[in-house]
Order: C-alpha cells, then structure tokens, then sequence
C-alpha cells in the first residue's frame, strides 16, 4: 500500500509544507534529545520526551512526502508512514509502536511503568530515526535503508544500500560515530 | 515482565506477530536485573504489585524470581 493509498482511505490527508517546517520539526526533535538527557528525569519522562522526538522525525518525513494523518489515529499513522517516508525497517518501526502504547499506558493509566533500560532504548531509538532521516535526505541514490541496535543500549549502525549495490555504515556508539564504506 | 539481558527491542519484535494472532496488545515491561533488584528494595509499587499478584512464568520459576527479591 503507497502513501496515495493511504491518503485515498483517509487515513492521510494532503499537505503542503515548507522548509520553514521542517526545518521546526527537525529543531523540535533535536531539542527533546537533549532535553530527555538531563539529569532528575524519571525514565517515564525521558522515554516520552525521547518518543516525542521521533514522532517529530516521522512528522517531517510524512510533511516532506505532502501528507500529514489524520486525527484519528494520528500517532499510529505517522509511526506507520516511516516504512514508506524513509524506507525504515519494519522492526524498527514495531519497536516505536511498542513505545507508543507504553506511552499511553504510562499518561493516561499509571505511572512508573518505564525501567531505565527502556527510557535509554528510546532514546538511542530516536537518535538513530533522527540520522535515517538526515542520511535520507542528503542522498539522492540510497536504495536500501537498514537499522539495528547494536549489542549495547547506546550503539545502533545504520545500514545504506546504494542505487550502485555498495554498502555503507554508520556506526553510533557511546557518543562517537564512524562511517564504513 | 521480562527481567534479564534482552533488549525491548528483541521483546517487541517476539510478541508482534503473537499480538496479532491473540487479537489483542501485550504490553511488556522489561527491567535489567540490577534496576529491578534495585526498585524491590525501595518497594516500588508497581513491581511489588507484579510480586504478589498471580503470575504465569513463560521462562524461569518463581524460586529464581524470589533470589531477584
């Protein structure tokens, strides 16, 4: 199913945005990474502080397709759009749904669900769903894009097959990056 | 519950296709086993709940849930 097919079930609607958006939503985001790393948070508030700068993400990439989803089911939609807007994995994308129904548990239910371990994942989550989405669009001939969390909670390697069939890595771990070509 | 070494990450990837199959959402926790150890200690309710509620063990026993504790 195509973004138009979407789009034609209503589940989007059209949208003309603009760099002065995007670049906003990108700021947004950037703005929450930091924010959900300063110290006193509970990790109930770093993992929705984190979600919501991947949420921004996925906004931007959806607004720079010319789409936005509808009220309903608004942030299920725009998590979905990620396998269509930056060719996300799906893996990636059911880990951030998962994120998304702790999220309403934890706002609406009951609070002190989220362990530090999963606060942390979320953010390395929305880093890497930040960099996938620069690296998208900063490359006219990317085929293929692959994440995957690396063995430790701070490291994830994003993976570009390019038009050509050449593999590209970027490394994030404890801070520092590298790329592998 | 899932107390251990294994990512959230690896958990959602396992329950998605059994969530679909079950009709209905599994919403995990997952804790290592120091910060779980470590919120027992100070009586975090919400795990202490979990505790002395009925349980169903998918992998482990209650005798290696109580060593946690």
């Amino acid at each position: 199913m195509s973004l138009q097919n979407w789009a034609d079930n209503g589940w989007l609607s059209h949208h003309t945005t603009s760099p002065e958006e995007i670049s906003k939503l990108i700021a947004l985001c950037d703005r929450d990474i930091q924010d959900c790393q300063a110290d006193g948070l509970s990790p109930d508030w770093k993992m929705n502080i984190a979600y919501n700068a991947a949420l921004q993400v996925a906004s931007a990439a959806l607004a720079a397709c010319g789409y936005r989803a509808s009220r309903q089911l608004h942030h299920y939609r725009t998590i979905q759009s990620l396998v269509h807007t930056i060719k996300i994995e799906t893996d990636i994308v059911v880990q951030l749904d998962q994120f998304r129904k702790k999220r309403n548990i934890g706002g609406y239910e009951q609070a002190g669900l989220i362990s530090r371990k999963e606060a942390h994942e979320m953010l390395t989550l929305a880093k890497a769903i930040r960099d996938l989405r620069n690296i998208h669009m900063n490359s006219e001939d990317l085929f293929l894009r692959v994440t995957e969390q690396g063995p430790g909670l701070d490291q994830y390697i994003l993976g570009i097959q390019r038009a050509d069939g050449r593999l590209m890595f970027l490394v994030e771990a404890g801070g520092s990056r590298s790329l592998i070509v | 519950m899932v107390v251990g070494r294994c990512s959230f990450k690896d958990v959602a990837k396992a329950i998605h296709p059994i969530q679909e199959e079950l009709g209905r959402e599994i919403n995990p926790s997952v804790y290592s086993v120091t910060e779980f150890k470590g919120k027992l200690t100070k009586g975090h309710h919400f795990l202490t709940s979990i505790l002395k509620g009925p349980k169903l063990f998918l992998i482990g026993e209650d005798s290696e849930l109580a060593e946690l504790g």
